[in-house]
């Protein structure tokens, strides 16, 4: 059975030959055409993204041209605000310590450019000509950025005698 | 998810804490600020304090909150 197919598909291919170049070439999948079906082969994501992303943008979706898309995301607002305060505090207690405003804000700087070279991690989401798709985020990073500086100020606070 | 995706293993902690550490010091090093010369009044001191056990009880949550939802 399986062979009459083999053969019978064989000589519509052959004939096909000539064009290869237009019969290789895949046709696009159409998330709004239900006959369409997708090509889990090839290339999904375009990794190499670069991260150029400011501060302000820590989460950004896109979805265009899709259909049947579940987006779930955590609001990322708390973990802002308390990033916020933490480089305020940091910014503040280096402030009070350091007489020469700026020298303090000179070693606020310094030490934001560090934090940040050594962190950052933006999240995009981008959904063109889908279908079906689940995507989940959370703000686990964020509030791992969160951690680290907290730590930064605490280390501030523990060798500036102030507590 | 788990409680391991918000935070950090122990041995990664440990990095962490030398990073910072040194990252703050050689910061202040950099500066020519010497931690012993500074002088804050113990109500600048009681305020500061208070500021920064806020903010630990505020990370604390949002660690909490995220393990919650997930």
């Amino acid at each position: 059975m399986a062979k009459k197919q083999y053969f019978a598909s064989a000589p519509g291919a052959y004939n096909n030959a000539h064009t290869n170049q237009r019969a290789r070439a895949p046709k696009r999948f159409n998330a709004l055409d239900p006959k369409s079906c997708h090509s889990f082969d090839e290339d999904t994501q375009q990794a190499n993204q670069s991260i150029k992303t400011t501060q302000q943008s820590f989460e950004s979706i896109v979805v265009k041209d899709s259909c049947d898309v579940e987006v779930t995301t955590t609001n990322t607002q708390a973990a802002v605000n308390v990033q916020i305060g933490l480089q305020a505090a940091i910014a503040l207690i280096i402030s009070i310590s350091v007489a020469d405003s700026d020298r303090a804000e000179e070693i606020t700087q310094d030490l934001y450019e560090k934090i940040k070279t050594t962190q950052v991690n933006h999240q995009q989401t981008y959904i063109e000509n889908s279908r079906g798709v689940q995507v989940t985020t959370t703000d686990t990073d964020i509030a791992v950025n969160a951690q680290i500086l907290l730590q930064v100020l605490l280390a501030i606070v523990a060798r500036l005698n102030i507590l | 998810m788990s409680d391991q995706n918000n935070r950090m293993p122990e041995d990664l902690q440990v990095v962490s804490d030398k990073v910072i550490d040194l990252l703050v010091d050689t910061t202040f090093k950099k500066h020519g600020v010497n931690p012993q010369e500074t002088q804050v009044d113990e109500e600048t001191r009681s305020q500061l304090r208070e500021l920064v056990e806020d903010l630990q009880k505020s990370v604390k949550s949002l660690q909490e909150h995220n393990n919650g939802d997930n």
